[in-house]
């Protein structure tokens, strides 16, 4: 009875290599550090990467998908920019639409250019990128941006409790995004497509349909990021996140297990990436490590979990076999 | 008629080339200063570091895989180059600046190859880690070059009208083609690309082609960053941000097959064209720089679409 109980916590921790990496830093970072186990800290955690985590949601469903999205990043910062600009014109309500709906009209651009145009997605959402970006220097005109209304900013800076809105909204996000993936024909489809687009094409499954769904719904998440950012920091300036934010995004859902292959994943495993990475850069915060030696661990430990990874799954196959 | 076929043929593998220029003549008609000897020439000066650096990015794509840390190995080839050239003259500095990029391609390398990383999550891991290098090396400091020496020629000079550091991408540009069309390694990197695991089969060691793409991308890299810092006489530790993805855009615009397995160092040139002569258009006929970028995604998007209906035609006539 025992064994059974130990054999399946084992077999559990090895198909879901991010708990023992992130049960393991997370031990590291609290045995280590003194300032790290405590409520305010882990809260801050929490809060700090509520944005981030936002768009790894969007960017998990492309990569279960079997793609990815490499505008995300400069689509937040378009976003921001809108949001914040079009207060004074268009009020707070309309302003904060109109970048969602920008968002989701860049994630059905690459949608459509992915789906319809075949173009390779690594290139499509590229273009997109420089495209982006390009927009939110010209709308910014290369100048930070400050939002003007109280409300939005007081809830881009409230808290309940010590967490704040934006965790909140992360965490029914991220429930809602379990829900989407696992109950719903369109998640499953999604599994279906990024495992083996060939075999689900010809189980009858509208394999572009379901792409253009998921690059929409990266696209929204990219827009709210955006909306969020500007509402969390108070300013919205064109070069934020550049250049290696997106990767950031890729790279926690990416740590947290999601094979880039598709077909692969689901959003805890993204929380658990977008945590270990939010941990480490928190962790080389408290240790009053320079910045750049915390760029620098930053680089090394995402490149030992993807080794840690490869070998636990390596080793998964190996029992299979 | 069948010169007039193998004219279209000719045509549409040269689409590229027609593309450069179309977009140099609509840069001549809407700025009369555009098309100058002098600009043309500084074009050339400009595109020399991407020129090299595409290069060895064509053949890391070409094999299947991205290399992300270019941009910043830039950044740390030029605070290493300038720093050693002030201290222990021009050339043990330039030895040393192309021993640093070999070293960051054989770790990159080492990772995806022998490893079996993903490749653009380990480059992006280099690309932290090399950040961070080059603001240990520089202090944060900008590094000014303090000894005169045959060193700024590099960049700054010409021989008659064409300027060194183009001769010395032309050679470089020669080199990469000529290896990758006429040597037994130029033909594993394109059968490794194209399907690794028949490779494997057939006795090719694939970890290593892997690893010497690598290799050879760094060391291009820190050639670009050579060039790039003989010209500008001063170094920064944010040099090369953002580099990888114009070096990307301009081996997309060449035509090289992102999923690895063809692509053409010629054709990657031309695309290096294309950005460099966006970038100084742009800011020749008046419009703010950021343009460009609108621009870029633009002809990316039309060039691969392109590019995609006339290999679906071929399939189609197949």
């Amino acid at each position: 009875m025992n064994r059974t109980y130990i054999n399946k916590i084992r077999s559990f921790m090895a198909t879901n290599t991010v708990v023992p990496i992130l049960i393991i830093c997370f031990l590291g970072a609290s045995i280590f550090v003194d300032t790290f186990f405590s409520m305010s800290n882990v809260l801050n955690l929490l809060n700090q990467n509520a944005m981030k985590g936002i768009m790894a949601i969007g960017m998990t469903f492309v990569i279960i998908n079997g793609y990815f999205d490499m505008s995300i990043v400069t689509l937040m910062s378009l976003t921001a920019a809108l949001s914040s600009g079009l207060q004074p014109s268009l009020g707070t309500g309309l302003a904060i639409v109109v970048a969602l709906l920008v968002g989701t009209a860049v994630g059905a651009i690459n949608g459509f250019l992915v789906t319809k145009a075949r173009i390779n997605a690594f290139v499509a959402t590229l273009a997109m990128m420089l495209g982006c970006r390009g927009a939110s220097y010209i709308y910014s005109g290369e100048k930070t941006i400050i939002p003007k209304s109280e409300g939005f900013l007081a809830f881009g800076s409230g808290t309940v409790l010590g967490v704040s809105y934006i965790s909140i909204l992360f965490i029914l996000l991220l429930f809602v995004a379990h829900f989407v993936l696992r109950y719903t024909k369109h998640g499953r489809n999604t599994y279906a497509v990024g495992g083996n687009a060939r075999s689900a094409f010809n189980a009858g499954i509208d394999c572009d349909k379901t792409t253009f769904i998921n690059f929409v719904i990266c696209g929204f998440t990219g827009g709210l990021g955006g909306v969020l950012y500007a509402a969390f920091l108070g300013a919205a300036s064109p070069s934020v996140g550049w250049p290696d934010l997106h990767m950031m995004v890729i790279a926690a859902v990416v740590v947290g297990g999601c094979s880039l292959l598709g077909g692969i994943g689901n959003v805890w495993y993204s929380l658990g990436g977008v945590i270990i990475l939010g941990m480490i850069s928190n962790v080389l915060n408290l240790l009053n490590v320079q910045a750049y030696i915390s760029t620098l661990c930053t680089g090394l430990i995402i490149i030992v979990v993807l080794y840690v990874d490869r070998v636990m799954h390596m080793n998964r196959k190996r029992k299979k076999t | 008629m069948r010169a007039i076929n193998k004219m279209g043929v000719f045509l549409k593998n040269q689409v590229i080339v027609l593309a450069m220029c179309m977009i140099f003549i609509l840069f001549s008609l809407l700025s009369s200063s555009f098309c100058q000897f002098n600009n043309a020439m500084l074009i050339l000066r400009q595109v020399a570091t991407f020129g090299v650096m595409g290069c060895g990015m064509t053949l890391v794509i070409i094999g299947g895989n991205f290399d992300l840390s270019v941009g910043s190995l830039v950044s740390l080839c030029c605070v290493v180059c300038v720093g050693l050239v002030n201290v222990l003259g021009p050339l043990p500095a330039m030895l040393i600046v192309l021993a640093v990029g070999a070293v960051s391609g054989l770790v990159s390398g080492f990772l995806v190859g022998y490893l079996k990383l993903n490749s653009m999550i380990v480059t992006l891991g280099m690309m932290s880690v090399l950040q961070a290098l080059t603001l240990i090396v520089s202090n944060g400091k900008y590094i000014p070059l303090r000894r005169v020496s045959w060193f700024t020629a590099l960049g700054q000079g010409s021989i008659g009208v064409l300027p060194i550091s183009t001769i010395i991408m032309v050679v470089v540009i020669v080199v990469f083609a000529t290896a990758l069309k006429r040597t037994v390694f130029g033909h594993h990197v394109l059968a490794v690309g194209s399907n690794a695991e028949t490779c494997r089969y057939s006795g090719i060691n694939d970890k290593r082609v892997i690893l010497e793409t690598f290799v050879l991308s760094g060391i291009s890299a820190a050639i670009g960053a050579i060039l790039l810092a003989s010209r500008d006489g001063a170094a920064q530790n944010n040099m090369g941000m953002g580099f990888e993805f114009d070096v990307i855009t301009g081996v997309i615009l060449g035509g090289t097959n992102l999923m690895g397995g063809s692509g053409n160092v010629y054709k990657t040139f031309v695309g290096m064209l294309i950005v460099a002569i966006l970038k100084n258009g742009f800011v020749v006929i008046g419009l703010p720089y950021y343009s460009q970028w609108i621009a870029q995604c633009f002809i990316m998007i039309v060039a691969v679409w392109c590019a995609n209906r006339a290999i679906q035609r071929k399939g189609e006539i197949e």
